[in-house]
């Protein structure tokens, strides 16, 4: 079965990280055959915003973050893997991998 | 708005000769200043060497993006590097770099579609096809159509 995955990617310069990162999550949950949808906050602003729908329905958060999410109270109550912005530009199914594994280890 | 907009010809460049991060950093500034995308060269790579000093912009794939973001910017703009030696970055994946996109930020620019461009560039070096023919490529022209075709969901 497809796992339900959200994000939210954001960098302090808010141009290229951000937007690699998203990039990335979705490439790697592709890969493995998750759903993903990922909530950049940039400089350009908040895009691919993760609706209240979104976030009842996903199974477990990522924050590929190097700065404060914007909004964060939409994610209380849900499982949060937290990681550098970095991370899933390097790897972005370890990173889901890790944030699943949160939840199957509950 | 076209990824020329950002990348033009001009800003492409084959061979730098640069062996150390620092120098090519400098080096492709000056290209930014010369064609007066930069009030003040200096200050630029400040904000540039800084946001290295945060943590490297070497994504891995032998690629690097330095960027700064400074009020001595006067419009955003990309300069794109092949190097002809390999370059230590630290990058994440612990690879040399041989190809350098030096991002300017412009503070100025907080709604116009550059930075838009600038993000769309940048989400499409996660994709292994355009990092390859990137590789393979020694044309300008060549550059910008791998950029303006590779096309990704954003």
């Amino acid at each position: 079965m497809k796992r339900k995955i959200i994000a939210v990617t954001a960098c302090a310069t808010g141009v290229a990280h951000t937007f690699m990162a998203a990039s990335a999550l979705k490439k790697g949950a592709k890969l493995m055959g998750n759903l993903i949808k990922v909530e950049t906050q940039g400089a350009t602003g908040v895009e691919n915003e993760l609706t209240e729908k979104d976030v009842n329905i996903a199974e477990v958060v990522i924050f590929a973050v190097d700065t404060k999410v914007r909004n964060k109270g939409r994610f209380d109550g849900k499982i949060i893997l937290e990681v550098p912005v970095n991370a899933p530009i390097k790897n972005a199914e370890k990173v889901i991998s890790d944030a699943l594994r949160l939840i199957d280890e509950k | 708005m076209e990824v020329k907009d950002v990348l033009s010809k001009d800003r492409i460049i084959f061979n730098l000769d640069s062996d150390t991060k620092e120098k090519a950093i400098v080096e492709l500034s000056n290209i930014l200043m010369e064609q007066g995308f930069l009030l003040n060269k200096d200050e630029y790579i400040k904000a540039v060497l800084q946001r290295e000093n945060h943590s490297t912009t070497g994504i891995g794939n032998n690629i690097a993006i330095p960027h700064g973001k400074s009020n001595s910017v006067t419009k955003s703009a990309i300069v794109f590097a092949k190097t002809k030696k390999d370059i230590e970055w630290e990058s994440l994946d612990e690879k040399p770099v041989n190809l350098i996109f030096l991002l300017a930020i412009s503070e100025l620019d907080q709604t116009n579609g550059h930075l838009r461009l600038l993000s769309q560039i940048a989400s499409k070096l996660m994709d292994d096809d355009i990092v390859l023919g990137l590789q393979k490529t020694q044309t300008a022209d060549e550059v910008i159509k791998i950029f303006n075709e590779g096309d990704i969901e954003l």
